[in-house]
Order: structure tokens, then sequence, then C-alpha cells
């Protein structure tokens, strides 16, 4: 079944909440699969695979004790962590012309892109390295909103697990060979203009997470919680 | 961005009785949709009309825009008495619709057929810009039928006692059940403003609701049966149901309503500041200030605090009448805050209100412009160099009304607000004798402020850290954060007031987001939904001119003569 940007960000969103995010941590979850689900990255679908690490599982909390060297993220989902990651790294780069952290025990570093995409509003240019499940380097450059990507073999044994981000508030443009730019505003319409087409089976499993909010029917809350009455006149 | 806050400024503004207290004005959506329909031109046609001799089958209104075609697609059923309702839990109603981008095609048509009617259980295509669904007011739509049918006008006074042939009781937009997302439908259709396709298809839902009307009395009477008088029409309006479920919204847009008041102030501003006040304009405002009375007097409820209210207005604006009758001019002119500050000091809020909006009517220069412009991202961001000691400084500010509620008090955290299993109707329960209050949705702001300046006070050694430090180890209190601190641009961004009080009328809510819709006659039906009516007094389509198109605000029995 096809849905609405709409709908896939607050479904998500309700699920967010069922598994324990706190309120503002859902949002930016609920952000990251909506966006990546309308980009076609299926975000849904990677949701789904993650229910068992997240459901009752919350931890967004970062120790940054290392922050120059590398970020353990203990296999802890980008999903409860990324958001304040990129906001301390946005602190950051205030008072220097670059950054780059390196993150280790990071599963799907694709979480990280549309937290990129959404601070690329301010010209500074970002970039996003990780190595995917078919041992394929991905990078990613974000600046402008436009996002211009190119893939690799992992010849250079760039770990699993692993991502990398740079901030660089000097760099306007990218240096890469053989750009392919992915997603432009101009695409970001073009899908909006197209129904979201979730994974059918992952949908229900996050559907029904996400009903989990609703306060089961009753009379009581029939009768009172609108306000009574229903008179036709 | 940060917005220099208008000078004027009223701190009781964003307080639950000030915004219960709001009329609408030249900036509301539906003024602003029928100006722009007038100016870009647009054509309104009814390329289809299929019903049969009981008003059932389909009818199709184009729209010609100068840029594009859309298509409001009208569904009409037989309902049994029994089963009309307004509440959300409804699933039958006597009329669906849609407003559809282009012209219908014939697999269209099918289409939508099947899954307008169904409203909340069917599906839409991001080629839909509105769902919504209406039912006829039983007394009324009989009572027309009837007259017309026998050659007979019904009396307007009779029109005035309901108002409306039909309500809708839900205007869908902005991506729900698959619609258009609005990220989209700004972007690609003239719709940029918020709520102007909902404008649109409720206006052409009320043309229908009189189309439907004569249709029937035709067919009852074809040789007797007559139109309804011009007249009789104008001071129908289409009526709404509404409920709970636009309190959560002015909550969780805060923005977009900080730039919807922020508008109305910057008018009032830019008036003061750039208008003297002269005899002639004065005269224009006390015609206005009477017709608003003459609305007050005339217009219908049953609801014993708001006829009060309405009370109330009426006799603070003949003050505002003698008050004006009163001024001297020097040198041929005088200033508009005279007025505005009598008003402030000796009037109640439904008073100043009225006297604001018809203020902003006579400058249509300043006030137009400013409501083509109400649309604001939803985006919250947060300052992450913020250090924690200044954001406590801030929320002591800022936030005084909220820190100095005692919550362990019953009477402070009575309400909740949830979403009901039962077709995601919104609903508000009692935390302490009703189940469900581990399920509220994050709406009680004072609460959540309060809760963290505690925090903040008892954390004295993440004083001297950044907001961005702060939330690497307690996340958990990002959202209220981001939020106070995005807010901190948007100073009518949010409800001065604790919405889990249990003295809160949520009404209050409904009221302002109305207002700033156009709804006008206020009918509450508890403390928790209204009726209103839509563009009550409007020209029909085909009546619409320049000398029309902005008279219609405070709508008598007598604006027609």
């Amino acid at each position: 079944m096809s849905y609405s940007f709409y709908e896939v960000y607050i479904t998500a969103q309700r699920a967010f909440t069922a598994m324990g995010f706190p309120y503002g941590s859902d949002e930016d979850a609920a952000f990251i699969i909506a966006w990546l689900e309308l980009n076609k990255f299926q975000g849904v679908f990677l949701l789904s695979n993650l229910i068992q690490e997240l459901d009752n599982k919350y931890d967004g909390r970062i120790d940054i004790k290392n922050f120059n060297k590398k970020i353990d993220f203990h296999n802890k989902s980008i999903l409860m962590k990324g958001a304040g990651l990129i906001d301390f790294m946005n602190s950051q780069i205030k008072n220097k012309n670059k950054i780059s952290v390196k993150i280790i025990n990071c599963k799907d570093g694709i979480f990280f892109l549309p937290l990129l995409y959404k601070r690329s509003y301010n010209s500074n240019l970002s970039k996003l390295t990780f190595c995917d499940t078919n041992n394929e380097i991905r990078n990613y450059e974000i600046i402008n909103n436009n996002i211009i990507f190119n893939r690799k073999k992992n010849s250079d044994s760039y770990k699993k697990n692993t991502v990398s981000i740079t901030m660089d508030i000097n760099m306007q443009d990218s240096s890469n060979i053989n750009k392919n730019k992915i997603i432009s505003g101009k695409k970001i319409q073009k899908n909006l203009s197209r129904s979201l087409l979730p994974h059918s089976k992952s949908w229900n499993i996050i559907a029904k997470i996400a009903n989990k909010t609703f306060v089961p029917e009753s009379d009581e809350s029939r009768l009172k919680g609108a306000g009574g009455g229903d008179d036709n006149d | 961005m940060l917005q220099k806050t208008p000078k004027f400024l009223n701190n009781s503004q964003m307080t639950l009785k000030h915004m219960g207290s709001r009329y609408p004005s030249r900036l509301s959506f539906s003024r602003s949709m029928l100006r722009t329909m007038l100016v870009e031109n647009w054509k309104i046609k009814k390329t289809k009309f299929d019903l049969d001799k009981n008003g059932y089958g389909t009818a199709i209104y184009e729209i010609n825009t100068p840029k594009n075609v859309y298509s409001l697609v009208c569904f009409s059923r037989f309902l049994n008495d029994k089963e009309r309702s307004d509440r959300v839990i409804a699933d039958k109603w006597d009329t669906a619709y849609t407003l559809h981008i282009g012209k219908i095609k014939k697999e269209d048509l099918q289409r939508l057929e099947t899954n307008v009617p169904l409203q909340e259980s069917g599906r839409n295509s991001p080629n839909e810009l509105i769902l919504s669904r209406a039912n006829k007011s039983v007394r009324l739509f009989k009572k027309v039928v009837e007259c017309l049918s026998t050659g007979t006008q019904p009396k307007i006074s009779e029109i005035n006692e309901v108002g409306y042939l039909m309500r809708t009781t839900a205007v869908y937009g902005s991506g729900k059940f698959g619609l258009s997302d609005f990220e989209r439908t700004k972007q690609a259709t003239i719709f940029n403003q918020p709520f102007r396709a909902e404008m649109l298809a409720v206006y052409i839902i009320r043309e229908f609701s009189v189309d439907l009307v004569e249709h029937i009395a035709h067919h009852i009477n074809p040789k007797k049966a007559v139109k309804l008088d011009k007249i009789i029409k104008q001071h129908l309006g289409i009526g709404n149901s509404t409920g709970l479920g636009m309190a959560p919204f002015i909550i969780k847009h805060p923005k977009l309503i900080h730039k919807w008041m922020y508008q109305f102030n910057l008018t009032i501003n830019k008036i003061c500041d750039s208008r003297n006040l002269t005899k002639e304009k004065l005269n224009k405002f006390i015609i206005l200030l009477k017709k608003a009375k003459s609305y007050l007097k005339e217009v219908k409820t049953i609801d014993n605090f708001q006829i009060k209210k309405n009370k109330d207005a009426f006799q603070d604006i003949e003050k505002t009448i003698s008050f004006c009758e009163k001024i001297k001019f020097k040198n041929n002119y005088t200033q508009w805050k005279k007025i505005i500050n009598f008003a402030s000091k000796n009037l109640n809020y439904d008073a100043q209100e009225i006297i604001n909006v018809q203020i902003i009517e006579l400058y249509p220069k300043i006030a137009d412009p400013l409501a083509d412009n109400m649309s604001n991202s939803d985006d919250l961001y947060l300052k992450t160099n913020q250090k924690i000691s200044s954001l406590i400084k801030f929320i002591e500010k800022n936030y005084e009304w909220a820190i100095k509620i005692n919550f362990s008090k019953k009477e402070n955290s009575y309400l909740f607000w949830y979403t009901s299993e039962e077709k995601l109707e919104p609903r508000l329960g009692e935390r302490y004798n009703e189940k469900g209050a581990e399920l509220e949705q994050p709406l009680g702001i004072a609460k959540m402020v309060k809760n963290l300046h505690n925090f903040l006070i008892n954390h004295k050694e993440m004083h001297s850290k950044t907001v961005a430090k702060f939330l690497l180890i307690y996340p958990e209190h990002r959202g209220i954060i981001r939020r106070i601190q995005t807010l901190s641009d948007y100073k009518f961004g949010e409800v001065k007031d604790n919405i889990l009080a249990k003295k809160t009328m949520p009404i209050d809510m409904l009221r302002f987001k109305l207002s700033f819709f156009g709804a006008s006659r206020y009918d509450p039906k508890s403390d928790r939904w209204l009726r209103v009516s839509f563009f009550a007094g409007a020209p029909f389509y085909k009546d619409l001119s320049i000398q029309n198109v902005d008279s219609w605000g405070f709508a008598t029995m007598n604006s027609y003569l």
C-alpha cells in the first residue's frame, strides 16, 4: 500500500514512542526513517529489522572522552545516538574549520544521512563514509540540499561497523571523481509527488507497535473523552 | 529567524482566556482565499451533476486557475437519520468530498468513488489535496426543501436559527490518509498558504449544499419549485463541527501559530505607526462596530457561557462607540493608539479583539499582503552552544508562568491528552479517575518545562556546560530544550497556560484556531466541541465581486439590504 511522507513519519514516531524513545528523540528517529523511505533507502524495512535492539532499550547517551580519536557507539543504534552526536559536532564546528570523527561499533551508517542532510542548509560540507553489508565503501557528500554519492570496493580494509563523518566549513564542493548526484530538492519533490511504498510486512510491524500509543476503547472514554453529546440539528 | 516582537504585544494574548476570545479578520484563511480567487480570476464550473431525484449521486466542480485545474468531487449518499453523527468515530455521512489536482479522469473517478465515502478508512493519492465530509442539518435542510418545492422561500430568520444546510465534520489535508503532503502542495500547486486548499473545498461544499437542496426541491415539484433567494442564500454558511483535535495542533505547530499571531500584531502595529485616525476613518470604524454589535445580538447559541460572552462583548462595544463619538481631533486627526489603549484598559477580551479586527478591516493595503504570508516551517532547532546556566535564566524569565505552577496539586495535572484507539479520536481524560494516563501525549508543556527547570537547578555540575554537551549525557531532555530554544525566537508560539489543569476550557484553543480559519457563529456544545459556520454572509461564486469580496465580516440578516 502507498503512504504519504506524513503517514510514515507519524507512524514511525508513534512506534518510537511506544518503544520508549523520549520526546524529541522519537521525532529525530522518525525523521530519519521517513526521510530514508521517501528517498528510496527502505527506512521502514531497516527499522523493522531493528525492533529487538530498540524496544525498551533506549540509550541515547554518548561518551565523548576520546572525541578527537574515536567514539564508541557500543553497537547501539544511530537512531538513538545519532542526533545527539551531530548536534555536538555542530556545536564544535563553530570554533573550528573542520571536524572529523570516527565512530566505531556503529551499524547502519546510512541513518546519519538524513541528519546530515537536514543540517546541509547552512552550506557547510559534510561527508559520510561507511562500509556496507556488501563490503563496499559508501561515500556521501552533502552540501546545499544536494547529496553526491559514490561507492568503491573495500580495498582499504575499511572496518565494518565503522562510520566516518567530516564537517568542513570551508570546502564548498566535492573533489570526488565520478560524482553521482542522488538527492536534490527537485528529486525530493518528485518523490513526494509519488506515494511512498514501504515494504508491507515491515510496515505492518511498525504500525502494530505504533498502535500501542493509543488508549484502548472504553464506554467512559467514548462518552466523556471528546466532550459527550452529538445532537443533530 | 529572530523576529522583532511588535511593540503592542499584549502579554496575555497567548493565554487560554484571551485565545478563546478571538474573532476572524481580513487575515483569516477564508477571507484571503476568497480574495485570491477574485484577484487571480479562478473560474468555478459544475462539470458533472449526476444526482437522482433524492439528491444521491456524484457532482464535480472544476476550478480553473491560471496555473492549473482542480476538481472538487462530491459524493452524496442515503444516510439513515440514526446514523448521522458529527463525531470522528462516525463511519457514514450524507456527503463526502475530495479536492483533486487536475481534471477528473474516468479511472480517477472510479478510485475516488470507492475510497472517498470511506473517509479515514479509504486511501488517497498525492493527487488529492483534501478529504472531507458533511452531514445535513436535519432541521434546516428539510425545511428549505419543503419551501422551495412549494414555490416559497424560507424566512431569513429561520435560516439564521441554524445558519447552514450542511456541516462538515472533518476537513483533512497535509498528508493525512495518503493525501498530498503540504511540503509538496505548497511547491506544486497554487495553495502555498496554510489551509487555503481546505478553505476552497469548504467554500465549494457550501455551493454544493445549495445546488443539492434546489435539485431535490425541483424533483419534488418541477412546476412549482423555485431557486433559493439570493439574499437568503448569502446568509447561509457552511457549518462545521470541531472537536479536540485542534488543541494538539496548536501545541505541535508553535512556529506556525507564532506566524499567524505575528502577522496579526504586525498589521495592527503598522496601522498605528503609519496611519493617522481621521474623522472619516473614525466614522467608518463606528459603522463597523455597529455591525459587530448587531451580529452579537443576532448570533445564535444555547450555551450559557457563550451567551454571556456575547452579551458582555455587546456592552463593551457600546462603550467603545460612546468613547469614539467623544474623541476630540487636533488638526483633524488623532492616533489609533487612543482607542487601542482605551480597549486594553477598559474592555473584555472579546471586545478588544473585535476592535482589532475592525481596525484591520479599514486598511486592506497593509493587511492583505500580510495575509498572504502566513506559512512557516515546523522545524525546531537547538542552540547547541548555549550554556545551561543561560538556559536556566531564559526559562526563569520566559516561562515564569510555568515554573510557578505547583504540579503536586491534583488540580494542576488533572487532565491528560490522548489519542483513542477508536478511529484515533483525540480525547481528554481525567488522570485520577480514568485509565490511559501512561499513554498521554507530550502536550503539557508547562509541566515539562517545570520538570526540566527542577532538573537543571539540581545538577549544578552541568551549569557551565553547553546544551550540546548536556544532551550527550541527558538526551531525554532533548525535545523540551529544543522547543524552549526555538521559541525564544518565536514569542507567540507558546500557549501560556497549563492545559493539564482541571479548569482548562479546551474550546478556547479551538476558537483561537477557528478565528484564523475565519469561522463565525461560535456555538459551543460542551467544553470540548463546538459548531461554527464558514463563509456565512459571503457572496456565492457567481455574485463574487471586488465590491463584496471583503464585506461579509460580522454578517447579519440586514447585511444584504
